[in-house]
């Protein structure tokens, strides 16, 4: 009967707390959401690399998304810096939506550390894309 | 006169400690943990769950919700799926159930929670939040590990 206690101490897997992470999905999600023009959205670029980074993080928060206007960045405590610092010039305030694009491969972890930067940065309306 | 006997017998003391109550504290040890064990991973199957550094995950004590549980394999695709313990086959029948219940999710205020392996790529686990957005279901609480400080 001792045995039986000790067993069931032992098996018994004590399970880190976990915590949620609100998200809102609207009801179109994506870059062609029912986001009101002119608001220019921020966009938050997460390719996977095979190089020495594992992830490539480009933002940007002008409309057109060409290489000059991309911002790339080395970690998510950078990226939450960044849009931080993003608010604090007046580029964009917290209601300005914050679209985080991800490749396909992306794994999920790297897509929900780009939603808690964002949160960080206390942007309200942050939404997930694909990017083909 | 008064007169003293004196015995060879020895007044031994013989001390006997009643078990009883230890038993019945250890079964209730054993059923508690039995109960438990099952209680817990009912819904919460063991998984690798996204960590961010500086979370802004809150804990939720709510207990009408929809839990969605995605496993990835070894090959960090996703594997099994499992709605409120029940298991779903794939994840067209996961996106066609998300369709149905999210309408009446919104409509009585139940909170949908999604768990997903951190190492679930990200176009298998989109479907599914179209799905949710589909369904007008308005918020989804991702769930992560609690980030422990420490002092």
């Amino acid at each position: 009967m001792f045995n039986l206690l000790i067993f069931f101490l032992v098996a018994t897997s004590f399970k880190l707390p976990e915590a949620l992470l609100t998200a809102r999905v609207p009801k179109t999600t994506g870059i062609a959401a029912s986001i009101a023009v002119p608001l220019v959205p921020i966009t938050i670029y997460l390719q996977p690399s095979t190089g020495d980074q594992a992830l490539i993080i480009r933002v940007s928060s002008s409309i057109r998304s060409d290489a000059a206007s991309l911002t790339v960045l080395e970690d998510f405590i950078e990226l939450a810096d960044h849009l931080k610092s993003l608010k604090a010039r007046g580029v964009v305030n917290e209601s300005t939506p914050v679209v985080i694009a991800a490749r396909n491969a992306t794994p999920w972890d790297h897509v929900v550390d780009a939603y808690n930067a964002s949160v960080v940065a206390q942007f309200k309306q942050i939404v997930f894309a694909g990017w083909e | 006169m008064i007169k003293y006997f004196r015995t060879s017998r020895r007044i031994t003391w013989q001390g006997k400690l009643n078990l009883t109550p230890l038993v019945d504290i250890t079964f209730q040890l054993i059923v508690f943990f039995m109960v438990v064990s099952q209680v817990v991973t009912a819904e919460r199957e063991p998984m690798q769950l996204p960590s961010p550094a500086d979370s802004q995950a809150k804990q939720k004590t709510q207990a009408d919700r929809i839990v969605i549980n995605l496993f990835a394999d070894e090959a960090g695709q996703l594997g099994k799926i499992k709605v409120n313990a029940q298991p779903i086959s794939d994840l067209p029948a996961l996106v066609d159930m998300m369709l149905r219940l999210g309408p009446v999710a919104r409509a009585k205020g139940t909170s949908v929670i999604l768990r997903a392996d951190k190492t679930i790529r990200y176009d298998q686990i989109e479907p599914v939040l179209k799905a949710l957005s589909n369904a007008s279901v308005g918020l989804v609480e991702i769930a992560t590990e609690m980030e422990v400080i420490q002092q």
